[in-house]
């Protein structure tokens, strides 16, 4: 009879223990974790609505219509709007921010003649070179921009 | 009221050992019902849930063509301003391959080619050179899934391996298993493991990563697995393409066109 006792308070004691160990797990293991994998599932939605910092170049057609389609007929159509311009979002609330990169280091990454550099890019060796040859054909031309429009690049002399 | 507490009182008074452990029974009983309840109830509201997108019915692959690449790097500043990667750590990066004659193989990825890449000269003669985009393979095996201790890392129904920030520990064992080191710590800011999503965000918007949208000579693609028209679908048809360590099984999902031999 007393043995009957100690097994009823044994497996008493066990089923608490279990009980307690079941509730600090609820409260350790995130909600959603397990919705669809070993995962917090809400981190699904989270990844999904990360804001966006770059757009692509048909939304910047909405407003530049005409630099659109001069660019879409130029070498340099398969360059997207935001690589010269920069990112959509610091356009984003502050249409003045946005301005048209005009400096010749910006031509010379992918322009400049490079050990390993495909071909299929035109380049030159140097920059003061090549200005440094035009000027001997008298043109006194200072930075790229002045003979290549980044719109249509080829070079109107 | 008043009545009945004082019942009560008295009946707990009047309690035996045996009617003590069948009260707490009962209770114990509850707390179980109540636990289970907790667990399954969000998940039946949860799997209702309707959003436009169905992960069930994209798996994107995405296609390195290293003939094309010109070593900008556009790509890693954009993928930088995309997702906001501390100073010093990389998404994605370039590297420049350069063999010489002696069959030497020079590599060299300076900032991760963040502000393109500079000559340098070199005294043997250079026979070969080429420039090689990294970037997460999201592997249809991925080790880094695999030793995470905490699920805090894991791969999705469309093929996308994601970093819970949240949830991780920073232990780093991901960053160790990852055989491409693609994967980083920022130690000194938000001390948890991060890695190449192939813009996730962007993805289930319709919109390119970063990377793509960025590339100026179509080095980098991405696509559809599951749209047999999609051009990296096309190109895994038509093209001889490879991946990076494939004896290692991870099965990759980053293609690459004219891989050479000495790529690791």
């Amino acid at each position: 009879m007393s043995y009957r006792s100690h097994t009823i308070r044994l497996v008493m004691i066990i089923v608490v223990l279990v009980v307690v160990f079941m509730l600090v797990r609820s409260f350790m293991i995130p909600a959603s974790f397990g919705t669809y994998g070993h995962y917090r599932g809400d981190n699904l939605e989270e990844q999904m609505n990360m804001p966006l910092v770059h757009l692509e170049s048909a939304f910047c057609r909405e407003c530049h219509q005409e630099q659109h389609t001069g660019w879409q007929g130029s070498e340099h159509r398969a360059v997207n709007c935001e690589v010269c311009h920069g990112h959509w979002e610091i356009h984003n609330g502050n249409l003045k921010t946005m301005t048209a990169v005009k400096s010749d280091d910006a031509c010379m990454l992918c322009h400049q003649a490079l050990t390993g550099r495909p071909e299929s890019v035109s380049q030159i060796k140097s920059r003061d070179l090549h200005l440094a040859e035009l000027e001997e054909s008298g043109t006194g031309k200072q930075t790229c921009v002045e003979c290549h429009d980044p719109h249509a690049p080829h070079a109107t002399l | 009221m008043r009545q009945a507490v004082d019942e009560m009182q008295q009946k707990m008074k009047n309690m035996n050992r045996r009617d003590f452990l069948k009260t707490s029974g009962k209770l114990c009983a509850g707390g179980l019902v109540i636990y289970t309840a907790e667990l399954l109830l969000p998940r039946l509201g949860r799997s209702a849930r309707g959003t436009a997108y169905d992960w069930e019915k994209h798996l994107y692959g995405f296609v390195v063509d290293t003939t094309l690449c010109i070593g900008c790097g556009r790509c890693v500043k954009a993928c930088k301003e995309e997702n906001g990667i501390p100073d010093g750590f990389y998404r994605t990066w370039v590297e420049r391959y350069r063999i010489t004659e002696h069959e030497q193989v020079l590599v060299d990825s300076p900032k991760g080619a963040l502000e393109g890449f500079t000559e340098i000269e070199s005294q043997a003669q250079v026979v070969k050179s080429f420039f090689v985009p990294k970037l997460c393979n999201q592997c249809s095996q991925p080790n880094c899934v695999q030793v995470c201790p905490v699920g805090a890392t894991y791969k999705t129904k469309d093929g996308i391996v994601l970093v819970d920030d949240q949830h991780c520990v920073g232990c780093g064992y991901c960053v160790l298993a990852c055989p491409y080191g693609a994967r980083y710590i920022d130690h000194d800011g938000k001390r948890v493991a991060d890695k190449c999503t192939w813009c996730y965000h962007r993805l289930v918007k319709g919109l390119s990563p970063a990377c793509v949208l960025a590339c100026p000579v179509g080095a980098r693609k991405i696509g559809d697995l599951r749209d047999p028209a999609s051009e990296v679908s096309t190109i895994l048809r038509e093209k001889r393409v490879n991946v990076l360590k494939p004896e290692i099984g991870n099965e990759p999902r980053a293609y690459y066109l004219g891989l050479d031999k000495e790529v690791r």
